[in-house]
């Protein structure tokens, strides 16, 4: 609705009960006399107390005006709001709990978040996105669709605000990273890349249901598009045609599998991180494994060890275990095969991502994309499919 | 019967509200309403005087009262409707209330003299006692004219509120028993907002609920001005439970609250659940 120069904004505040509530039912009506407000928003950011005397003014404006919202409004009295109905017939915004992550240990970190641990039990991802309501209710979606599909996961249970951020609280008790298990104790690799693997296929062996989550093979089109100006001709061509080649596949991908997005909490393992979830062919997330562990650190091996806190031998040896034991096979050859496909996707992921956060105005950066473009090109002219 | 717009609850200035009982009549002859009853807090003066001011043509009218009742468990109020005036169980409950009420009065009257030395003539104070539900609004008016207080906000903000009287309240077993002694029938006022300011849902209504159909409960206000669609449902839910009669009011106080007359949520085009007309029709015949 556009904003009108008659609609009116009214604070309420303190404690709202049988003793003021008619006082202030006649100070809400007596603002609104003689303006034609069509819409009035009641501020509950100073509200402490509301009795059943004051939800009776809310109700009694509603019936005079159709246009009211709440906004501000407090955990206690939301709840009360939700449980007796007010929730269903007007619109109710709550207010954020404000979090601090200063000095917080950082848990993981993706795409559009960080994860931080604030306590014992609870961590909160901190979007990107300064405007993150929209991420954090589709991040919420997904987790629950993935959730009733059997996949174990977090699911938050909190929005706040984190400075001028968003957060999401979710619920982790006692809960270790797999990159923090493999930082300090490497000798569980062995059952860390068991654990793994048994998630990634609980994860591909998941159906979807048609049109629940994004379609992983058009965003890598997407992504083979933008090549093209990067590429010569011939390669970014093949590049394309070998996208459009792997058909529609309804499997769940987690988008961002790597040690860091999996949780042992007590002995159950967790999936977290789940906004980038899709469906498509395996091979798109093999290849975002591959520059997990391996390919974000080809060109500085420092960069590893400043994600998932282990070194890239490490992320370098977890990455092949993981790929024997995804493919359940001891055939090298075929092993390497796959991981090439894998790397085509892998490589066009990391230059494009580099190119749009300005890589190219860096020594650094052009010398990363510069590597990543030269294998990428050569592994154009032996790779004729991304099926496997 | 056929259906008709209702209003079973609303006060007169013969308790809190402030239309006079004839001014409540003309209202509600004008608003369409045509079935009505006045609940006054504790009284049924404007009852009797509405009686003998109907009309053959006017609307139907149910005599009612409002009941403030406490027990060990909290607040209630509780609706009496068709009730006989002239005999005892029903004035029994209203001497008892009005007793207490007598006694609280005495009791702010003594506080406000030791604790301020605001003292007032003996005729105002006999005025105050003939009142029949005199309370702080009262005693704050007298403060202001005798130049106790600024106004009336501060009269109760700064002096009498300064302590409370718990006093004696009617209990709801025996004003239960005063309406049904009286051929009326027992209805729990708003009943998901207790006296009018707490919020009772879910087990904690059942259990109020199945205590008070132990005393002799028959019916619940399920239909109130004040309600939420989601909190009708569950009243309603509750009165279907329970088999309980069903009312509508609006609790409608003249300009001391800004209730509209005959606001009960009950759209006209609704038809009446079968608790309600039954209700109606008992009533009414």
């Amino acid at each position: 609705m556009p904003e009108n120069k008659d609609d009116l904004t009214i604070s309420l505040e303190g404690r709202i009960d049988s003793n003021n509530a008619s006082d202030v039912e006649s100070d809400i009506f007596s603002r609104l006399e003689g303006k034609n407000a069509s819409a009035v928003t009641l501020d509950a950011g100073a509200l402490k107390y509301i009795s059943s005397a004051g939800l009776r003014v809310i109700l009694r404006l509603k019936k005079s005006c159709n246009a009211v919202k709440i906004v501000n409004v407090n955990p206690d009295i939301y709840g009360i709001l939700e449980m007796t109905g007010f929730t269903e017939m007007l619109p109710v915004e709550k207010a954020y709990r404000n979090v601090s992550v200063e000095g917080c240990e950082e848990i993981g970190r993706g795409a559009n978040g960080t994860i931080y641990r604030i306590d014992q039990d609870n961590v909160v991802k901190v979007y990107n996105n300064a405007d993150a309501l929209d991420d954090i209710k589709h991040e919420r979606e997904v987790a629950k669709l993935a959730l009733i599909l059997g996949i174990p996961t977090a699911i938050s249970y909190d929005v706040v605000k984190v400075g001028d951020s968003y957060g999401s609280v979710f619920e982790l008790l006692n809960a270790k990273s797999f990159s923090n298990i493999l930082s300090n104790d490497p000798d569980k690799i062995t059952w860390c890349v068991r654990e793994f693997v048994k998630m990634l296929h609980k994860i591909h062996d998941t159906e979807v249901p048609d049109g629940k989550l994004p379609d992983m093979r058009e965003t890598a089109l997407s992504w083979a598009g933008f090549m093209k100006d990067y590429l010569p001709e011939d390669a970014a061509n093949k590049l394309y045609s070998l996208v459009e080649a792997v058909p529609y596949n309804n499997h769940m991908l987690h988008g961002d599998y790597h040690t860091k997005n999996l949780e042992l909490q007590n002995d159950e393992v967790l999936l977290i991180d789940m906004d980038t979830l899709a469906v498509g062919h395996p091979i798109f997330e093999l290849a975002s494994m591959f520059n997990s562990f391996v390919g974000y650190s080809e060109y500085d091996p420092e960069v590893i060890r400043h994600f998932q806190g282990f070194d890239n031998k490490t992320g370098r040896t977890f990455w092949d275990m993981t790929l024997k034991e995804y493919l359940d096979t001891d055939d090298e050859t075929k092993i390497r095969k796959i991981e090439d496909k894998a790397r085509i996707i892998g490589y066009t992921r990391m230059i494009r991502r580099s190119i749009r956060r300005k890589g190219l105005e860096t020594e650094k950066g052009r010398n990363e994309i510069e590597l990543w473009k030269g294998e990428l090109l050569e592994l154009l002219g032996k790779v004729d499919t991304l099926l496997f | 019967m056929e259906q008709k717009k209702i209003d079973l609850h609303m006060h007169s200035s013969v308790s809190d509200g402030t239309d006079a009982p004839k001014e409540i009549l003309e209202k509600v002859r004008n608003a369409g309403i045509g079935i009505f009853a006045l609940t006054d807090h504790d009284d049924i003066m404007g009852c009797m005087m509405i009686e003998n001011m109907l009309g053959a043509d006017d609307p139907v009218f149910i005599p009612g009262v409002e009941f403030s009742c406490r027990d060990e468990d909290g607040k209630y109020h509780i609706l009496g409707y068709g009730y006989d005036s002239a005999t005892r169980p029903i004035l029994d409950v209203l001497d008892e209330g009005h007793l207490y009420r007598m006694d609280k009065l005495n009791k702010r009257l003594d506080f406000i003299a030791s604790e301020f030395g605001f003292t007032f003539p003996d005729k105002e104070v006999d005025k105050l006692h003939a009142l029949s539900s005199p309370g702080k609004p009262h005693i704050a008016n007298l403060m202001v004219k005798y130049g106790y207080a600024a106004d009336k906000k501060d009269a109760i903000d700064n002096y009498l509120n300064k302590k409370s009287f718990s006093g004696d309240y009617v209990r709801p077993e025996d004003a239960i028993k005063g309406i049904l002694g009286s051929g009326g029938i027992p209805v729990l006022a708003h009943p998901a907002y207790g006296s009018g300011d707490q919020l009772i849902l879910g087990a904690e209504m059942d259990a109020r609920l199945k205590k008070l159909i132990g005393f002799g409960l028959q019916g619940m206000e399920t239909f109130y001005s004040g309600f939420t669609p989601k909190i009708e449902e569950e009243m309603i839910g509750f009165a279907e439970k329970y088999d309980l009669y069903m009312t509508a009011g609006s609790d409608y106080h003249g300009k001391n609250k800004l209730i509209p007359l005959g606001d009960t949520n009950l759209s006209e085009d609704r038809k009446w659940p079968e608790g309600l007309a039954r209700f109606i029709k008992k009533m009414v015949g």
